[in-house]
């Protein structure tokens, strides 16, 4: 009894004390928030090199994985060529996190959330292959639509420097589909919220996670709205804009 | 060092997300669009594109009874479960 009371306090411990560390990844320091309770149970943040995750113990997967990108870091990211191996978290309980058996034959690609091609040094990149920051997408999707999706994000991030990203799935409908033993739940829909401090700039685009081309740009507050997640570090005088598209998408 | 056909998880990536070999038991996935410049940057990206399907070919070679054309094997069918947030 004394030792798990230990386990939990250090599991604690180890939160709090890796949380602050890493809210530089996300505006004004703070974390989007999720106003659907009923996301809430068997939440945890994990802090990566240059990215965060909230992952949830009853999706299996995250519910949104948080980035900074800089002109540099993507410069550098780039220049990437490395051998990757996608991974089960070891700071997730029993349970709580994807396994690797149940991706294989699920006839679904292991979508990153924060793009592994973001990274700029080879340890953010090998842990982008953490399967807390990927779910499962339709493989047609995440190889092309989404693939350009994130292009053209990383070029917004080249022109204006600074951008904040939060990607992440959304469920919607009454009945979901999952995947492998654990019973991974697939998202209906995924979504990226952007927002470019310089140039007052904030928007989502949202892709349903079948095979398509189809994207939508809508606001931060649509958003919100759709997916129970908010994100206070954008202004909320930003979250009306709708750009008409993305370059090269 | 990317191996081909040793495991299901490693995946090589080439100028960030621009180029992916996936590795796989059963198959080896090549995808994305890579630009090969003529600059050192090129030739660093064209190395890593060739060594690993270098292996892969090797790797294929040296199969003892390398089938015309492997079987597809069917996905799992997916579970359901009633959405806990709606």
């Amino acid at each position: 009894m004394k030792k798990w009371l230990f386990c939990l306090l250090a599991a604690f411990a180890a939160t709090a004390s890796a949380a602050p560390s890493c809210t530089q990844f996300t505006p004004n320091a703070q974390w989007p928030v999720l106003t659907n309770q009923k996301m809430t149970p068997k939440t945890r943040m994990l802090c990566y090199s240059d990215f965060a995750v909230l992952h949830s113990g009853i999706t299996h997967g995250p519910l949104w994985s948080a980035e900074h990108l800089t002109r540099d870091h993507i410069e550098a990211a780039k220049d990437m060529v490395r051998t990757n191996k996608f991974f089960e978290d070891a700071r997730l309980p029993e349970g709580e996190g994807a396994t690797l058996a149940d991706y294989k034959r699920s006839g679904f690609d292991r979508g990153h959330m924060s793009p592994a091609g973001n990274r700029w040094n080879a340890q953010a990149m090998a842990q982008s292959f953490s399967l807390a920051n990927v779910v499962p997408q339709n493989r047609e999707n995440n190889q092309r639509l989404w693939s350009r999706i994130e292009t053209s994000v990383r070029k917004i991030a080249m022109t204006y420097d600074d951008t904040y990203v939060v990607t992440g799935p959304m469920f919607s409908g009454q009945q979901l589909q999952t995947i492998g033993a654990t019973r991974v739940f697939v998202p209906t829909q995924l979504f990226k919220a952007v927002y470019v401090p310089a140039r007052q700039l904030a928007f989502a685009v949202v892709v349903d996670n079948v095979s398509t081309n189809r994207y939508e740009i809508r606001t931060i507050h649509e958003l919100e709205a759709a997916s129970g997640i908010r994100f206070p570090g954008i202004p909320e005088d930003l979250k009306d804009q709708r750009p008409g598209g993305l370059k090269g998408v | 060092m990317f191996k081909p056909y040793s495991n299901d998880d490693d995946v090589l990536n080439i100028q960030g997300d621009a180029m992916t070999v996936s590795n796989g038991t059963t198959r080896v996935v090549l995808n994305g669009t890579l630009e090969i410049t003529q600059d050192q940057r090129g030739l660093k990206a064209a190395l890593a594109l060739k060594e690993a399907l270098d292996a892969v070919v090797a790797a294929l070679q040296a199969h003892p009874a390398l089938p015309a054309k492997a079987k597809d094997e069917p996905d799992d069918k997916p579970g359901v479960v009633q959405n806990p947030f709606q």
